[in-house]
């Protein structure tokens, strides 16, 4: 469990990593809809995401309309495949 | 949040984000009556020139109207959906995954082309509309179970039902033309009222 990385270990990150590894990009509010999470809670979560450098955040604009679009960078994408590796090693050598 | 995610489960969530809120299946539901009306009209039309040109643009118009599909029902997310669940950019297909789509694509025309190009002789049309509505029962059916969307199922059964009724009718090829028609306005039916359910569900916040 040493090996783990701390920083995705956590289930409310680790949620916010994969629901972003299945998609291009996306805002605040589809992760807010998606993870059930509190905003204040998602931003913090977020915040400790980004400064890991797992995720990368673009200020962009729909037409006229503000949009944050939240993307997992190639260091996340990494570190999620890796974890999901050492639980895959983990869950086999258990069974 | 102390229990651990289930990454199967939420790889599957941006698929199922598309059909959260019913645009889909209306797109989905106007393009078979698209299609089952124009290839209709086209049975309906005097033979000669206006119907040899007319059966020759019409295969391409119906190809480039499912694109336009996809399109509207993008644009209409962007008004309807995004403002209301949140912004998905959904990745684009890889090379690999573009190849086996067309792969399977030109499989299946060239399969469809053998079929109808022998079955005047053996008389396919009476099982073309069976045929159809088995085939688009089961893509429902299993498209239900692996987006674990309940409504589909009921079009399962609606396909399935028109199917055998239209099959039974033994007129022809416009027993498909039908077929498509029907189940075209159920699935617009079902797409409107989830679309209603949806925006029931999220009406729209202030997000400033």
């Amino acid at each position: 469990m040493t090996d783990l990385d701390r920083v995705i270990h956590e289930p409310a990150r680790l949620l916010l990593v994969a629901l972003l590894a299945g998609v291009a990009g996306a805002d605040f509010l589809w992760l807010q809809h998606e993870s059930g999470l509190t905003k204040g809670n998602l931003s913090s979560h977020l915040a400790r995401l980004e400064e890991a450098g797992y995720v990368e955040v673009e200020k962009t604009f729909k037409g006229k309309i503000p949009l944050t679009v939240l993307r997992l960078t190639r260091a996340g994408k990494g570190a999620f495949d890796r974890y999901k590796k050492q639980m895959k090693g983990l869950l086999a050598r258990s069974s | 949040m102390t229990d651990v995610p289930d990454l199967n489960d939420i790889a599957r969530r941006p698929t199922r984000y598309w059909n959260a809120d019913g645009l889909s299946e209306l797109m989905m539901g106007l393009l078979w009556i698209l299609w089952g009306g124009a290839w209709q009209l086209g049975q309906a039309l005097p033979r000669g020139q206006t119907w040899r040109v007319y059966t020759m643009l019409t295969p391409a118009l119906l190809a480039l109207s499912a694109v336009a599909a996809t399109w509207a029902t993008k644009k209409l997310k962007a008004r309807i959906t995004f403002p209301r669940t949140g912004y998905v950019e959904w990745k684009e297909p890889t090379g690999g995954q573009r190849l086996a789509a067309a792969g399977i694509a030109l499989l299946s025309a060239s399969a469809l082309a053998a079929v109808i190009a022998k079955s005047r002789a053996a008389g396919f049309e009476r099982v073309a509309a069976p045929s159809m509505g088995v085939l688009l029962s089961l893509s429902f059916l299993v498209a239900s179970l692996r987006q674990r969307a309940p409504h589909w199922l009921a079009l399962a059964g609606v396909a399935l039902a028109l199917g055998l009724a239209f099959g039974a009718l033994t007129i022809g090829w416009d027993a498909a033309y039908w077929l498509l028609m029907a189940l075209g306005a159920a699935t617009v039916l079902v797409g409107g009222l989830r679309i209603k359910w949806f925006l029931d569900r999220h009406p729209l916040e202030d997000r400033g």
